[in-house]
């Protein structure tokens, strides 16, 4: 592997190249015209323009991609998350072309991609799955899915067949809500993965989500690298994981690394993937997805396991084997990440758009920051919220929370709303602290969730006198604070080196 | 100099004096209401600051507050779900409703879509759909108002 093109954007693809870039891989970033600025976009050695912003314009045209691999003579494709990562077509087109398709073969991509395959996959490897419903078309699906729903016991839920990340899922919690649910499912079904089916399944009360990472070789070498718990989520997209779970003792972590990785045997798969379980409070566990790529929260495992993950998947595909076996893996200390997002948390998470204009990325023992962001750049309304991962590694959950809180605090990112304080405030809510969580977490107790409204007296003081400094300087520098100078929009050098973690002054 | 703030959510505005001790090296005296603090440039390295079109954020301790220049009128802000602003920036995907019709409240009169997620923009109240100021394949910002809604005749 010599020339890899990433077919990505945003911080994955940022920490795509420098893994890349590390294994004395050259790196080409793809843009749409909204990323022409872009940290990944300058960044990488080559950087090729695909299209406009929308994503089936750019980063979802395999045609366009194909091209512009052929074009720069890249030899692999790395897809990242999202986009054309989980799309069979899409890697059996790179294989086709020539290209070596970081990830998994198209044929363990197409069986996991599909719910239905997937789930008689893993019945078939012994591996437990949820009751559910799939009609073969969407007719029959309109038609079967009332009496359906009443077999499996409402609440049902209803997801896209093609999905994964929560996109086009929804609870219903009684038949007369059926009908628009499927409707609007099908909707966002068709507009993010290009494929609208959907299916039906039995709603588990109150469970965890715990997944589990496995790493296949081309050679049929398996091991896992433990289990995640991604319980804390908003509109079921994940938003807080960390490893060790704290619902996970050795027997159960024994009992679902070992369906995992009955699972990944049984399609013989050879790269970075994920097996995602619910975890009932009774300890039963149930398949709910393999995802054949890397997951966003991947970094807690790198952090806990010592194993870059990207370097894996690069190795794995360009065809060395395994360098490490099941016994040489252990988990060391805790990690917990925490996803920032370009969203408005008191109007129900909301997607925000803005431009970053003060962005202060802290550094300290423990804390990692995987970020697409640099000063002064624009956030679109094209593609997922996510702005950066805020990853701490600590000794104990304890140590790793204390880290995350204070990572928390002292990040900065001013000139559109995220969701930083509303993560402060999981990271120091009580439930938290005990590792009480699930996948309501954040309804339970979170709803309404609102910023503080009164500003206190000192804080007043502070906005003055940074009031006045500006107007005096002409320049946003009352940005300088803690952990270094602050980057702003005013410097033209931050640009360049602003998505770097805590920039030198 | 004398800075005068609105604070989101409350009608007075406060005034804060910010006098130089002498040189720059000396700091500031800064006045809130009865409350007086000596402060330097250093003071701020512990808060970031960020100015826009009259918006004032400060992000102390982890915690980010807002304010607004006194002087200028009150922001218009984006509106919360059910309004008929568009409650963020996206693409309106569907428009369900046309000029003239009458809804009932809660009726979905138009689906905004943003960064994968759907929005669902429904009648606040009863009334007639006075005029429609999007179509299909729109991208709006966010706060734009989207439909004029007419309350019913009372008559």
């Amino acid at each position: 592997m010599h020339k890899l093109l990433i077919a990505n954007r945003g911080e994955i693809a940022v920490r795509i190249l420098r893994a890349a870039r590390e294994l004395g891989i050259r790196t080409v970033a793809v843009y749409s015209t909204a990323d022409r600025e872009a940290p990944h976009t300058q960044l990488a050695d080559e950087a090729l323009h695909l299209g406009p912003p929308e994503p089936a314009q750019s980063y979802l045209d395999i045609s366009r991609i194909l091209e512009a691999a052929r074009a720069c003579g890249a030899d692999a494709v790395h897809p990242g998350y999202g986009f054309l990562s989980e799309n069979a077509a899409f890697a059996e087109a790179c294989e086709e072309a020539g290209l070596t398709f970081v990830g998994p073969g198209a044929a363990a991509v197409r069986d996991m991609g599909s719910k239905i395959v997937s789930k008689r996959i893993a019945e078939r490897a012994g591996v437990p799955v949820i009751p559910s419903f799939q009609a073969p078309d969407a007719a029959g699906l309109a038609r079967e899915a009332p009496a359906a729903a009443q077999r499996l016991g409402y609440p049902v839920l209803v997801k896209a067949a093609a999905g994964g990340g929560g996109k086009g899922m929804r609870v219903v919690e009684r038949a007369e809500a059926l009908p628009a649910a499927l409707e609007a499912g099908a909707r966002e079904a068709q507009q993010a993965f290009g494929d609208a089916t959907l299916l039906l399944e039995k709603y588990i009360d109150r469970p965890r989500h715990v997944e589990v990472q496995v790493l296949g070789d081309q050679f049929g070498n398996r091991v896992h690298l433990f289990e995640r718990e991604c319980s804390i989520q908003r509109r079921h997209q994940k938003i807080v994981e960390e490893t060790p779970s704290p619902a996970v003792d050795a027997g159960l972590r024994q009992r679902m690394t070992d369906a995992a990785l009955r699972l990944a045997d049984a399609v013989d798969y050879a790269s970075a993937g994920t097996v995602e379980f619910l975890l009932a409070p009774d300890g039963a566990f149930y398949f709910l997805e393999m995802n054949t790529r890397l997951q966003v929260e991947h970094a807690i495992t790198e952090q806990v396991s010592g194993v870059d993950l990207v370097h894996q998947q690069l190795r794995i595909a360009g065809g060395e084997p395994l360098p490490f076996t099941q016994a040489q893996l252990t988990q060391r200390g805790h990690a917990i990440e925490c996803r920032l997002y370009a969203e408005n948390p008191a109007t129900g998470f909301l997607p925000a758009t803005g431009r970053v204009r003060v962005l202060r990325e802290p550094h300290g023992p423990g804390c990692r920051i995987d970020s697409g962001l640099a000063p002064d750049q624009e956030i679109t309304p094209y593609y997922d919220p996510i702005l950066a991962k805020l990853i701490t590694h600590g000794a104990t959950r304890q140590e790793a929370r204390l880290r995350m809180r204070a990572l928390l605090r002292d990040y900065v990112i001013l000139g559109l709303t995220t969701n930083r304080e509303f993560l402060l405030d999981v990271i120091e809510s009580a439930a938290f602290a005990a590792g009480d969580t699930d996948t309501a977490f954040i309804e339970r107790h979170f709803a309404g969730w609102q910023p503080a409204a009164s500003v206190p007296a000192d804080v007043l003081a502070l906005a003055a006198l940074g009031d006045l400094l500006q107007r005096e300087n002409g320049t946003a520098t009352a940005a300088a604070g803690f952990g270094g100078a602050g980057q702003t929009a005013s410097n033209p050098w931050a640009r360049h080196d602003g998505w770097r973690v805590g920039a030198p002054r | 100099m004398r800075v005068t703030y609105r604070i989101p959510g409350e009608d007075e505005t406060i005034e804060v004096d910010v006098t130089p001790l002498g040189d720059p090296e000396a700091g500031y005296r800064v006045t809130v209401r009865d409350r007086v603090f000596d402060l330097s440039a250093g003071s701020l390295r512990r808060a970031a600051f960020l100015r826009q079109a009259g918006e004032i954020t400060v992000q102390v301790d982890g915690r980010e507050y807002r304010l607004y220049d006194g002087r200028q009128r009150r922001r218009v802000s984006a509106g919360a779900p059910g309004d008929l602003h568009a409650p963020m920036a996206g693409r309106i995907i569907r428009v369900l409703a046309e000029a003239g019709d009458n809804v009932r409240v809660g009726d979905t009169l138009l689906i905004l879509e943003a960064m994968k997620m759907e929005q669902q923009i429904t009648a606040p109240h009863d009334g007639t759909v006075a005029k429609l100021l999007c179509e299909e394949g729109d991208q709006v910002a966010a706060g734009q108002e989207l439909v004029v809604l007419q309350e019913p005749d009372k008559t």
